[in-house]
């Protein structure tokens, strides 16, 4: 008993304190996606049976609610075509690199960790594919998180709103830089040491700034939903929401940050 | 030596299932109401199989929960190790118990058990709310009885 005591204790302090054990947990990815899976089996089969057993009465609305939202991504996109090119001239202006056109690469979710004090999920993409450690994962409209455990075709992702995980954002109104703390709850974030003459209103987008250089600047993080003052405290308290979804994904995407743009731009 | 793949194919099948168990995926909300089968199999065991199932088995069952929910390594194991130690002590004792009392044993071991995972957790810099703590022990404690009704019968398996 005091053996395996002081073993765990070893054990543990090595996980917690040092990153020695960061080898071995990109090896135990391998190990337990397999049982994510098996657990996942039964979602699978729903999908298969929605996709197979639609009406095609369905299919028919499905099929023009996409149609007229295209045609609304298609107007936009007109737009985005003359907004990059003015863009680039004027970062061609200030002398600064382009950075905006980043290679991503799609992945599905496999599993999501159960316990409910840790926000981490899997997803079917690993060294294989290229994958670091540290790498930003994106949903259609927000940020989720970073791999923190690459396996051989399988990797961890951490979320934002992990109780142990905090992102650099910027007040996408005025430019305000902060800091989004997880909370231990997929809904909401907290700010970090925001003053109480800091202009931060309800409704604020938040942007992650690109500092801490693990984030690429510009996604969209999460929307200020409510502010308390109180006078007894040294910081107000800021509660904001994310922005992408964190608990209902099915896929998401990977953003190689690391690379050098205009080598392969775009999807 | 088939009759002892058998028998220890036993204790694995209910390890893999109670793990699982433990990975099925829930809704958040209900994520904290999800018992601690790996727990409740550890008691079982210390308790009814004490000539079969010792401390490195629980320490050894804890390691790949740990693995297996990405949690601090250690952690689990640890506590699983220190819960087995108890009701191995207390094996004839526990078992002379009617279930009730049982269940109230079981309370306090998984509370331990709850008390010493999130304590690492906390070393790791998570921060735990108290209903973290309290919901899946009393959940765990109360899915005792179902587990004994359904093990009971079959420790011969394992037993030979």
């Amino acid at each position: 008993m005091a053996v395996l005591f002081v073993v765990s204790a070893i054990l543990i302090g090595l996980f917690i304190f040092t990153p020695h054990l960061q080898g071995a947990r990109n090896q135990a990815i391998s190990f337990i996606a397999p049982v994510y899976e098996v657990t996942n089996f039964p979602r699978h089969l729903k999908t298969w049976l929605q996709m197979r057993l639609m009406s095609r009465d369905d299919l028919i609305k499905d099929n023009e609610a996409l149609r007229s939202e295209l045609l609304v991504h298609q107007r936009k996109l007109q737009q985005l075509a003359f907004l990059t090119a003015e863009n680039t001239r004027l970062r061609q202006l200030l002398n600064s690199a382009d950075n905006i056109n980043q290679r991503v690469l799609v992945a599905d979710l496999i599993g999501v960790a159960p316990d409910p004090r840790s926000h981490k999920v899997f997803i079917n993409r690993g060294e294989e594919d290229g994958l670091y450690i540290g790498q930003p994962v994106v949903d259609a409209t927000g940020l989720i998180g970073q791999v923190v455990n690459v396996g051989r075709a399988n990797s961890t992702v951490l979320l934002i709103s992990d109780s142990s995980h905090a992102i650099p954002v910027q007040i996408n109104r005025n430019g305000e830089r902060l800091i989004a703390q997880g909370r231990g709850s997929v809904y909401e974030l907290g700010l970090r040491h925001v003053p109480s003459t800091l202009d931060i209103r309800e409704g604020d987008l938040l942007v992650s700034s690109g500092l801490g250089s693990i984030y690429p600047a510009g996604y969209p993080v999460a929307t200020v939903q409510n502010i308390t003052h109180d006078p007894g405290r040294p910081f107000v308290d800021v509660v904001a929401v994310p922005k992408a979804q964190l608990n209902r994904n099915r896929h998401v995407l990977l953003v190689f940050a690391q690379e050098l743009p205009s080598i392969e731009g775009g999807l | 030596m088939a009759l002892l793949v058998g028998r220890n194919g036993w204790f694995i099948a209910c390890t893999f299932l109670a793990l699982l168990l433990h990975v099925m995926p829930l809704p958040s909300h209900y994520a904290l109401l999800r018992p601690e089968f790996l727990v409740l199999l550890c008691v079982f065991w210390s308790v009814y199989s004490p000539y079969r199932f010792g401390v490195v088995y629980a320490w050894g069952l804890g390691l790949i929960y740990d693995i297996v929910v990405t949690g601090v390594w250690g952690a689990h194991a640890m506590g699983l190790a220190f819960i087995a130690y108890i009701c191995l002590c207390a094996y004839q004792r526990l078992r002379s118990y009617q279930l009730g009392q049982q269940m109230l044993w079981v309370f306090i071991l998984v509370g331990i058990h709850q008390v010493f995972v999130n304590w690492v957790h906390g070393l790791a810099g998570y921060h735990i709310p108290l209903e973290m703590i309290i919901l899946p022990t009393l959940v765990t404690s109360l899915c005792w009885p179902i587990l004994v009704v359904i093990l009971k019968p079959s420790r011969m398996v394992w037993h030979g």
